[in-house]
């Protein structure tokens, strides 16, 4: 009985089932909660790393140069109001009284100016009046105190924030900027309940439910603001119910973490409110700039309804799309803010009877994107890409926003209207679309004023100003002229006869772009018309490695070896680097270095960075002067004689290029205060099947119809070197009485002609003899 | 006699070699450049540019034969005043900015080249003071009061370490 009691014992008692299912279930919460508070944790290192930092942190932002304005400055005029109109200055209908306002008269503008804030100047903002007329400004007065100014800068233009790795433009506002019937309009669209829950709202999410199945689909979301904020913030926007746990995770996470205030300011400066162009609108200030034309505090409750019901549906209830669904929406919107009692019935009434008015759609794409990523280039040397989207910096550029405009507007329109010309440069995939290039500087001081390194940039990044490297055919042209001045003069006699040359043993005949009969031509006349076969005399006598030497100040990264076809611009070289040396030729010989940055600045004012004009002399001023006067006469009466019947009538020196099977269209045009370099051409080598002057000339003449402020009759001075000879065309020599043709012809002084004539001169022929046979008499 | 015979050939009679029977074909029809007459050249073949060069037409206004001031001009002498009293407060680079601003409107003024090599001096930076100077040396050549100036300022430059 004992042993049987001890056995008995000994075996264990079986659990009660109940009590071994609590445990397991204990265990099992008491593992999942350890793993949820591991990726909880884990969930709040990255909204401390990622929501934190980009709540505190101050994007950079990148400015375009100032705009100085003076009597008698020329303006295009639609391009200036449309510059103003960027500044941000809204048109009232009155004399302006604030600050960023700004009225439209019959011969002027009344502008109350905004502060002026950049690393040089600082001014606060003052009401004046700029009239002008056809020509230009006619005058600039303070409406304060009836001064006139003889300058005027405009404040630098806002290109882009340094956002993200997406460089975007929005207008960050504060929760204090923003008005009450906005914040309720927005709670009343998307979360009634947004002060009382904690992140996530079970009584909406029950309503949503309970509104959809009545529906039976989905016409109610239970997200909350918080919850929306972690999806665009965190999340991919795919529905699976992890990513919806994840979500309410996050919710919880920024409810614990942040205030109301703060959840709420982020949201509203983070919100899609639809796309402008390329550029997508993020942000209740940028969107009450896209869709009012105004700044948020100027909304009204009518318009901030307007702007909450896009929440939903930024494309679906567009005004710009559907005005009516838009309306219908924001009455929706307006109905919840009385049913929620922030507006009155009186004001519903009110509100709801007015008509949905926008400031009219403006489509843009991306700021000159191209001398963006350019700049960004060289702002990585300098800043790391954490710091420029957190250290607030201002960036300043030497970017002028008109000048970019007219350059994107003169290569779009010219290259489809050659595509409507020729059926065979149509393409439709718009990777092997054809392209184009232009590059604006200034030449003295190598500003760029624009950059256009493709034709659009949603479509293609590749900035073939900076990066491209094509044949630049005859824009080389001028680098051998300039070696060859050191021995010849522009009245040298070239031959201009077929010629073959042997290259590594193998035979070269250069050939003229169109047949011609003159085999004997001047310098001059060989860079006016472009005759190849001349030019590579002229090369030849030179001497090859002469021309390499001459062009190494240039500072051309293109590996040249010295064959013959180097005469012909056969080696690759890079755009943005041929405007740069031909700035030299237009800045008495001294080359710029290419400036897009100006200076930098922190958030507190304090200059970080201040880049200023570099110079350094290439050639001789002299040689610089030859050689831009021998470009005169292309556009005089050469290859690029078309501009003038494009009514280009002021001095110009400028240079056609076209090479091979016409894989490139060239031209590069200046004054001595503009130069603009332009390439036309496919990215794989199609041909064109134009020349430069016929395919990128009228995008210059275009752009610079456009803009006025860069063009005047002033020319280049001829430096103290420099002498005018009048010559005999045919010889070259000094022209005697009897040279049946003479012209004046600039010589460098110390290669001028000495010798009279010996074609025409008779009397010297004659007194020759007349000698000889006194000679003989004696 | 002879003589008389020999001077007035010498003086009035002097004869011209013949245009070539034959003058090299035109590959084109006749065109603005055909239009002209081809000139008798006995020892090379003819040749003519299409127009006439642009030499022969002087440029219209040399910035060195004193051109009217117009508001370009006045606007870049305004900007040169303004970085005059940069320079005279002792702030090169503010004075830079504004002398590149004046440079940018009307390139052609040598007093902007004399100023910016003001600058560069007080920034110590002898290599860019001396490329303005000589740029300044070259506008301002025909200008007695500023060349003398120049030329001062020429030394103090080869005179920085």
């Amino acid at each position: 009985m004992e042993k049987k009691l001890k056995k008995k014992l000994r075996k264990p008692v079986p659990e009660k089932r109940p009590v071994r299912i609590l445990k397991l279930v204990l265990a099992a919460g008491i593992a999942a909660s350890a793993v949820l508070t591991v990726y909880m944790f884990y969930l709040y290192t990255g909204i401390e790393d990622r929501f934190a930092s980009r709540k505190w942190s101050i994007p950079s932002t990148v400015y375009s140069d100032t705009t100085l304005l003076y009597p008698g400055k020329r303006i295009n005029k639609p391009l200036f109001l449309d510059k103003l109109s960027r500044l941000d200055y809204r048109i009232v209908d009155r004399a302006p009284a604030a600050k960023g306002e700004m009225q439209l008269r019959e011969d002027s503008v009344a502008i109350f100016l905004n502060d002026l804030k950049t690393p040089q100047q600082r001014r606060n903002g003052f009401p004046v009046i700029i009239a002008y007329d056809n020509q230009g400004i006619r005058r600039i007065t303070r409406m304060d105190t009836k001064e006139d100014l003889p300058l005027l800068t405009l404040e630098p233009e806002n290109i882009m924030l340094f956002f993200g790795t997406q460089r975007e433009k929005r207008q960050l506002v504060s929760i204090h900027d923003v008005p009450q019937h906005l914040v309720h309009a927005v709670l009343a669209a998307e979360d009634q309940r947004f002060f009382s829950h904690h992140g996530v709202d079970p009584r909406g999410l029950l309503r949503a439910i309970w509104v959809n199945l009545r529906h039976g689909g989905f016409v109610q979301g239970g997200s909350t603001l918080t919850q929306q904020l972690a999806k665009n913030y965190f999340l991919t926007p795919e529905r699976t119910l992890t990513r919806k746990f994840k979500e309410l995770l996050i919710a919880l996470l920024l409810e614990a973490r942040f205030q109301k205030e703060e959840i709420l300011e982020i949201y509203l400066n983070e919100i899609y409110f639809g796309q402008k162009g390329s550029v997508s609108i993020n942000g209740v200030g940028e969107a009450a700039s896209f869709y009012f034309g105004k700044p948020v505090s100027a909304l009204t409750p009518a318009e901030s309804a307007t702007l909450a019901g896009l929440i939903k549906g930024p494309n679906r209830y567009s005004p710009y799309i559907n005005r009516e669904r838009c309306r219908n929406r924001r009455n929706w919107v307006l109905d919840s803010m009385y049913d929620n009692q922030w507006i009155s019935a009186a004001a519903l009434k009110k509100y709801q009877a007015q008509p949905v008015k926008t400031s009219g759609y403006r489509v843009s794409g991306k700021k000159a994107p191209y001398f963006v990523d350019y700049l960004s280039e060289q702002l990585t040397t300098l800043y790391s890409p954490g710091d420029l989207e957190s250290l607030g910096l201002s960036i300043y550029t030497t970017l002028d926003t008109q000048v970019e405009i007219a350059a994107e507007e003169a290569l779009e329109k010219e290259l489809t209207s050659l595509e409507k010309a020729n059926p065979k440069l149509r393409r439709n995939d718009p990777a092997r679309k054809l392209q184009g290039v232009v590059v604006v500087m200034q030449p003295k001081t190598g500003h760029i004023l624009a950059m256009v390194g493709g034709r659009n940039y949603t479509e293609s990044q590749f900035n073939r100003a900076a990066q491209a490297s094509r044949q630049p055919g005859s824009l080389f042209k001028p680098f051998v002229a300039l070696a060859a001045l050191d021995k010849f003069t522009p009245a040298t006699i070239l031959s201009n006869a077929p010629r073959t040359y042997t290259v590594d043993n193998k035979k070269w005949e250069p050939q003229n772009f169109e047949p011609v009969t003159e085999f004997s031509v001047s310098l001059r006349t060989a860079i006016q018309h472009s005759y190849n076969r001349a030019i590579v005399d002229l090369a030849m006598r030179t001497g090859l490695n002469h021309i390499l030497d001459a062009i190494k100040p240039f500072g051309f990264t293109t590996h040249f070896k010295p064959y013959p076809s180097l005469a012909l611009g056969s080696f690759e070289m890079i755009p943005l680097e041929l405007a740069r040396a031909y700035c030299a030729f237009a800045a008495d010989g001294v080359l710029p270095y290419p400036l897009s940055l100006k200076g930098i600045m922190d958030e507190k004012g304090k200059i970080l960075e201040q880049h200023h004009m570099n110079i350094e002399r290439a050639i001789s001023p002299e040689k610089a002067f030859l050689v831009t006067d021998l470009l005169r006469s292309v556009v005089e009466g050469g290859t690029a004689k078309s501009l003038r019947s494009k009514g280009i009538w002021f001095p110009v020196a400028g240079k056609t290029g076209t090479t091979n099977d016409f894989r490139d269209a060239w031209f590069v045009g200046y004054t001595p205060d503009v130069l603009a370099l332009i390439w036309v051409g496919f990215d794989n080598g199609d041909p064109v099947y134009a020349s430069g002057g016929s395919a990128a000339l009228p995008i210059w003449a275009d752009l610079i119809h456009a803009i006025p402020q860069y063009v005047s009759d002033s020319w280049f001075m001829a430096p103290p070197g420099v002498v005018q000879k009048e010559i005999c065309r045919s010889s070259g020599m000094l022209a005697g009485p009897e040279c049946p043709d003479i012209i004046k012809e600039y010589f460098l002084t110390g290669n001028a002609p000495l010798k009279a004539c010996t074609l025409h001169a008779t009397r010297p022929f004659i007194e020759g003899w007349f000698k000889k046979i006194e000679k003989l008499v004696q | 006699m002879v003589w008389a015979g020999i001077i007035l050939l010498a003086s009035g009679c002097g004869v011209k070699r013949p245009a070539p029977e034959t003058l090299p074909a035109r590959m084109h029809p006749p065109q603005e450049k055909q239009e002209r007459v081809q000139p008798v050249i006995p020892r090379i073949p003819p040749q003519k540019p299409v127009t006439p060069p642009i030499a022969v037409q002087p440029p219209k206004a040399l910035p060195s034969q004193e051109p009217k001031p117009d508001a370009r001009m006045m606007a870049a002498a305004n900007l040169v005043e303004q970085g005059k009293i940069y320079l005279d407060g002792g702030k090169p680079d503010q004075a830079i900015d504004v002398l590149e601003r004046a440079l940018s409107v009307y390139p052609g003024n040598g007093k902007t080249h004399y100023y910016m090599a003001e600058a560069w001096v007080m920034k110590k930076n002898k290599r860019q003071a001396l490329e303005f100077n000589r740029l300044a040396r070259m506008y301002l050549s025909g200008d007695d009061a500023w060349r003398d100036k120049v030329a001062d300022q020429q030394k103090r430059i080869r005179n920085l370490p």
